[in-house]
């Protein structure tokens, strides 16, 4: 099947071939499944239409899907909340607003929004002149591994702007800029210039 | 002598009419198909997958690219002089001897699925098993439920791994449908809870609908107990839905096909059946479910916001629970669970067994946290059937006398059979262990 642009192949679970989509994890796609009353065990040929139109309608834009919807539960045959109340009573603002703060889905971004976000992160680094930054701009390892041999995959991955076809503004603007440097002083001090 | 003789004489009717003089007779017996339903031919062909062969696998055989096993190439055994499991068979004199079930009771077996063990142990041959006392002991129990409301009659099978609790379960079940009862048989409870078939909220009910379940449910119900659904007529008008209205005295099989053939309604349409049942009076029902331990824990199926629902808070579970725990009651019938332990992901929780005053796991102590709900709904008064150990030695013997035929053993020597029996206590699943894997079974 295909779901906006990704194929989920019918065999897989769902909350598995879920993760063709960048930004969503195991974890993640489990959350959605049961956002939108997906049981876990189910393929992905045997979803429905119903479910599908879900699924896709959250995926094309999660900031503005709705929220967890409120599911009060019936009480227990018998036992003390059996006696009590036939209804559960509704959470007060402050429990629903932690609950909202609390759910991963409701901040979740995916593919071109997340890749958006992860290179202003990086242009950020740059622009604030942090170490991380200037590793980045170098296409060095940012977390203190080793240079001496190794390290393709930074050389081949840390850039400021990662993809060519960005079309940010501020990034292309990083891109070009010159690399800052210490001031010459403190480089001819260390018999770097 | 004279008390054996009724039965003796039942035997050697199922005989005769099981014998192959069959083979040579099938114009005769086609013409008047109706005329005896239980004149028995030759009992066909196991249950769904006649190839697959248990206990006894052997080597390939490699003919022309294909691969076959022995079992493939062997016509299956030839069991039809055993007795037939009627309910007139089970009697104490009978007790140990290897049973075939009766052709109708494969059928309905069929369309209501087996655990996964006993499907591949039934699927070479003709579906035999073995009369045990507690087989007895049940037909008893449940003949004498059979006038009374179900809530004097709820029970749950207990006993060791490889007791046999669920071949018990089936040949309640059987029982029940050779002798005219409604009956409802779940094979595996826990495809309920392990969040494998749809769901959705439902905001009038407060639980979460599983629809299909509860459609595949009504079917299985329907093409199992046709004439008996269509012989119950409604007490009342019952309107489900917008699209649903069957007016009073309506067949009851109309209101389940109406169910099966509109999943979107199955859930409330169950429901109304369940209850249509449980207020008339002319038919017994038996509600039998094996795994029943999962209807007593938290499920793998998930709210909105990813918190694990209970049970009851599933529209399946829930409908069962209700009868078990004696919320709702059959006006005439019994509920039988069985527990078992070979669906490991949903093993008898500590409220399950201390609810039902049985052997825990592990200690419980005054401070071990349980569940109340869970706890108050094992406590609600189910009754607890011991399925022993072991096996006592006429029925190991008729056991290994099946075994034998079926061509499952090897070596047929009463060395065997003594060993297997001495060292699994009798205990069948290890009996057959034995029987099949050990050393000295292979030395012919």
């Amino acid at each position: 099947m295909h779901l906006l642009g990704r194929h989920l192949p019918d065999h897989q679970l769902i909350g598995y071939a879920l993760k063709a989509f960048y930004g969503l994890s195991h974890h993640t796609s489990r959350r959605l499944l049961a956002r939108i009353s997906i049981p876990e065990r189910a393929l992905v040929s045997e979803l429905t239409e119903t479910q599908i139109t879900a699924l896709s309608g959250f995926l094309s834009s999660p900031s503005t899907a709705p929220r967890a919807a409120s599911t009060p539960l019936a009480p227990p045959l018998f036992g003390a909340a059996a006696a009590s109340s036939s209804r559960v009573p509704h959470p007060s603002d402050a429990e629903l607003q932690a609950a909202i703060l609390a759910d991963p889905l409701n901040t979740l971004l995916i593919e071109s929004d997340l890749r958006r976000s992860r290179n202003a992160d990086i242009a950020h680094h740059r622009q604030i002149g942090t170490y991380r930054g200037r590793r980045h701009a170098m296409a060095l390892p940012v977390r203190g591994q080793n240079t001496r041999t190794n390290a393709h995959t930074a050389k081949r991955l840390n850039r400021l702007v990662r993809r060519a076809y960005s079309t940010s503004p501020i990034l292309n603007m990083l891109a070009d800029a010159e690399v800052p440097q210490p001031p010459s002083e403190i480089l001819r001090l260390l018999g770097k210039q | 002598m004279s008390l054996l003789t009724p039965v003796l004489a039942r035997t050697a009717s199922a005989t005769a009419s099981t014998s192959r003089a069959f083979a040579t007779s099938t114009q005769v017996l086609a013409a008047k198909p109706a005329a005896n339903k239980r004149m028995v031919k030759q009992t066909l062909g196991g249950m769904k997958k006649p190839k697959v062969a248990t206990g006894g696998g052997g080597g390939r055989i490699k003919v022309g690219g294909i691969a076959l096993r022995p079992a493939d190439v062997d016509a299956p055994a030839d069991v039809s002089d055993y007795i037939q499991l009627y309910p007139e068979s089970l009697t104490v004199a009978n007790v140990g001897k290897p049973s075939t079930y009766p052709n109708d009771t494969v059928r309905s077996l069929n369309s209501f699925g087996l655990p996964r063990k006993i499907a591949k142990e039934m699927g070479y041959g003709s579906p035999a098993t073995v009369i045990r006392q507690s087989t007895v002991d049940l037909k008893k129990t449940l003949d004498a439920a059979k006038a009374g409301s179900s809530k004097d009659s709820r029970y749950v099978l207990s006993g060791a791994r490889g007791s046999g609790k669920s071949t018990l379960l089936i040949q309640a079940v059987s029982y029940a449908l050779e002798s005219g009862w409604v009956v409802l048989y779940e094979p595996e409870a826990r495809k309920w809870v392990d969040s494998s078939s749809a769901f959705a909220y439902d905001d009038a009910s407060q639980t979460f609908h599983q629809t299909q379940l509860a459609a595949q449910l009504l079917e299985k119900l329907q093409s199992i107990n046709k004439d008996r659904l269509a012989s119950i007529k409604l007490a009342k008008a019952v309107e489900v839905g917008t699209t649903i209205k069957l007016a009073e005295g309506a067949k009851l099989s109309e209101l389940v096909a109406a169910g099966a053939k509109d999943e979107r309604l199955a859930v409330p349409v169950l429901e109304a059946v369940l209850d249509a049942l449980a207020t008339q009076t002319s038919v017994p029902v038996l509600f039998a479910i094996d795994d029943v331990q999962c209807l007593f824990q938290r499920t793998k199926y998930r709210k909105p916001d990813y918190s694990l629902l209970e049970s009851y808070h599933l529209s399946t579970p829930r409908l069962l629970l209700q009868y078990l725990t004696g919320n709702k009651n059959f006006a005439k019938g019994a509920i039988v669970g069985s527990t078992s332990l070979s669906a490991t992901d949903y093993l008898p929780t500590a409220e399950f067994l201390s609810g039902l005053n049985l052997e825990t796991r592990s200690a419980v102590s005054p401070y071990t946290k349980l569940d109340e709900y869970h706890l108050a709904h094992a406590k609600s008064g189910i009754k607890t059937i011991a399925v022993p150990y072991g096996m006592t030695g006429a029925e190991a013997a008729g056991m290994y006398d099946l075994w034998t035929r079926k061509g499952w053993t090897v070596n047929k020597s009463d060395d065997v059979f003594v060993n297997g029996l001495a060292q699994s206590a009798g205990n069948p699943q290890e009996m057959v262990r034995g029987w099949t894997l050990s050393h000295a079974s292979y030395i012919v």
